[in-house]
């Protein structure tokens, strides 16, 4: 019985050792100066794209750090961080936080600059009667009205890029192909790239990409290379993509895949510039933050993170246009597939 | 270079010769034991916090055989929601999203030998071998992001068991865990990298899983800590059924790509019957 007794004990005591912190790494304090803190290091740390974006990150560090106090309020916090956010402008970058709209550290994509100049329902009046499209478009394909042109838009980069297959296999005789990649807010870009095999005769080098692995500054896994890769069985023919400001992450990198197509011509605006790798963070007051891990270079050896990736043509609508009915830069692809 | 491949050739060669040897008349069993399970998991690759849970839920099956050699198959489920805050609502393009907390799967599976130290039956102790596959698939809530990560261990492991208290009815054993060599993949430094998007390539999630798996290396003791610790109290309630109950602990550390510390604890009650 006295053998039992210690042995529940023993037990019980050893019960305890999971909810003990002595056993655990400090956390990062909840209050706002250790809030900050958190924040700033954490970037300082992971944030891989300083140097694109133009930013001292220091400096930001300097102005800041004395703006925040032990009593400084939630509301307050929330504005501070915002605007120690704001100049690198980065689609990647946002701060979430109960009962507030999320802050974009892209100017473009936070106060929804030129939105309404792209749309859905517009571009439908373009399509033929029998056109199919997924949840929430996610992608819509057809074809387009008195032309002989396949259209296919995908809203994200995810499964419903397993859908280009049977767009393809639907419209094998067209004279070419409309990719709509405007608005395309990203996702995962490999569903683009294992999905567009059929469009290229060679392995084509699009990327190359490098991590973060460490806390220094220069600690970063070595260049990987990404390239498309030919499926069977090939289609070759000539490809208009439509882009926009509004082309973010996995959506740029999917445009960056079908640039390197010789048949393939960029069309409408330049995209977002924030394609690397993304990764979320919490803060101990419960807070997320997003921030990016990742390097990325084209084949000319330049970054174009808080750049964007040009269209070969730049056409832009107008809001008159889009209010009136009329997409040009669709026509203007139209026009140039005819 | 060693690499998965091998290793699981090399412990599935091991378990059919173990088993061979093992092939004797022998006493079945299984046992179902079901209850609670508590986490405290801090994995600096995701989060300085520690997230601890309590799950309601925690499921174990093992199948057992008995007689000169005893021989065991375990599988155990548990999920986990833990969370720093209350899930709260936020804004997003003027619609009201609501932030969830983090999802963590625990999936065990086991299969091991062991023999007494002394002749059956009046010997207390029991060495043994165990190989053990230890998945923790990771889902990491943050707002509108959400980010996989796992942790996963192939490891060969050594236990022993002893026997505290037995009497006609009852018999109370405590028991120890520790790997000797193991397989230990896990989520790059910072979530992901080329190298992890490359594995998600195929777009298939068992391709995936060994993907991931096969990205891991060989772990010694200096860079995966871990121990199992256990007491499992058994009543026999007549010549066929039992009941009884389950207490363990386990302790886990890693240190690269960066610290990962977790404890469990699990509480089960188990219901056995003799096959």
């Amino acid at each position: 019985m006295q053998k039992a007794l210690s042995l529940l004990m023993i037990a019980g005591a050893m019960m305890f050792l999971p909810s003990c912190s002595l056993f655990f790494i400090e956390e990062p304090a909840d209050h706002p100066e250790a809030l900050f803190d958190h924040l700033w290091t954490t970037f300082d740390r992971d944030y891989a794209v300083f140097e694109e974006r133009g930013v001292n990150w220091q400096q930001q560090y300097d102005h800041f750090r004395p703006l925040v106090k032990a009593n400084t309020s939630e509301d307050e916090l929330f504005d501070i961080f915002s605007a120690m956010l704001l100049p690198l402008d980065d689609g990647h970058v946002t701060l979430t936080a109960p009962g507030k709209e999320v802050y974009i550290s892209n100017t473009i994509r936070r106060e929804k600059t030129d939105d309404a100049l792209f749309s859905p329902e517009v571009i439908r009046t373009y399509l033929e009667p029998g056109f199919v499209a997924g949840a929430e478009d996610e992608f819509v394909f057809g074809k387009i009205r008195n032309e002989n042109i396949g259209y296919i838009s995908f809203a994200h980069v995810r499964e419903n890029f397993f859908n280009l297959h049977t767009f393809l296999n639907t419209y094998p005789d067209v004279k070419g192909y409309i990719i709509d990649l405007r608005h395309n807010d990203g996702g995962d870009f490999t569903y683009c790239y294992s999905e567009m095999g059929r469009l290229v005769d060679q392995d084509r080098f699009v990327f190359r990409s490098k991590t973060k692995n460490g806390p220094g500054y220069n600690d970063f896994t070595p260049w990987f290379e990404w390239s498309v890769r030919p499926a069977s069985p090939y289609v070759h023919k000539p490809i208009v993509v439509l882009i926009d400001r509004y082309t973010i992450s996995a959506g740029e990198r999917a445009a960056m895949a079908f640039d390197v197509l010789p048949n393939v011509l960029l069309m409408g605006e330049i995209t977002n510039g924030a394609h690397g790798t993304m990764i979320g963070r919490e803060l101990a007051n419960g807070w997320f933050f997003s921030l990016v891990t990742q390097k990325v270079e084209l084949s000319d050896g330049l970054s174009y993170e808080g750049v964007g990736i040009a269209p070969d043509l730049e056409v832009t609508n107008t809001l008159e246009e889009i209010l009136a009915g009329t997409d040009r830069v669709m026509e203007r692809a139209i026009t140039e597939l005819r | 270079m060693i690499n998965l491949k091998s290793v699981i050739v090399f412990l599935f060669n091991l378990l059919l010769l173990l088993s061979l040897q093992a092939q004797t008349e022998s006493m079945q069993s299984f046992s179902v034991a079901v209850g609670p399970s508590y986490i405290a998991r801090q994995d600096l690759i995701f989060s300085p916090f520690i997230h601890r849970d309590l799950s309601p839920i925690n499921l174990a099956l093992q199948y057992q055989k008995d007689k000169k050699v005893h021989q065991f198959v375990q599988l155990s489920y548990t999920t986990f929601q833990p969370e720093r805050k209350t899930p709260y609502e936020f804004i997003y393009d003027g619609k009201v999203e609501t932030a969830y907390p983090h999802y963590f799967t625990l999936v065990q599976l086991g299969y091991g030998q062991g023999r007494h130290l002394g002749p059956t039956g009046a010997s207390d102790a029991m060495l043994g071998g165990a190989v053990r596959l230890d998945v923790q698939a990771l889902d990491y809530q943050y707002g509108r992001s959400s980010f996989f990560g796992y942790y996963a261990t192939l490891g060969l492991n050594a236990w022993y068991q002893h026997t505290l208290i037995k009497g006609i009815r009852h018999q109370l054993n405590g028991r120890i865990e520790i790997p000797l060599v193991s397989w230990l993949a896990r989520s790059p430094y910072l979530i992901n990298d080329d190298p992890y998007i490359e594995n998600t390539f195929s777009h298939n999630g068992v391709s995936t899983f060994f993907a991931f798996l096969g990205d891991g290396h060989l772990a010694t003791w200096d860079q995966l800590q871990r121990a199992d610790l256990g007491l499992h109290y058994q009543y026999k309630l007549g010549t066929r059924f039992s009941l009884g109950a389950d207490w363990q602990l386990r302790f886990i550390h890693a240190h690269k790509p960066a610290d990962l510390i977790y404890w469990q604890h699990d509480i089960r009650i188990r219901m056995g019957v003799q096959l």
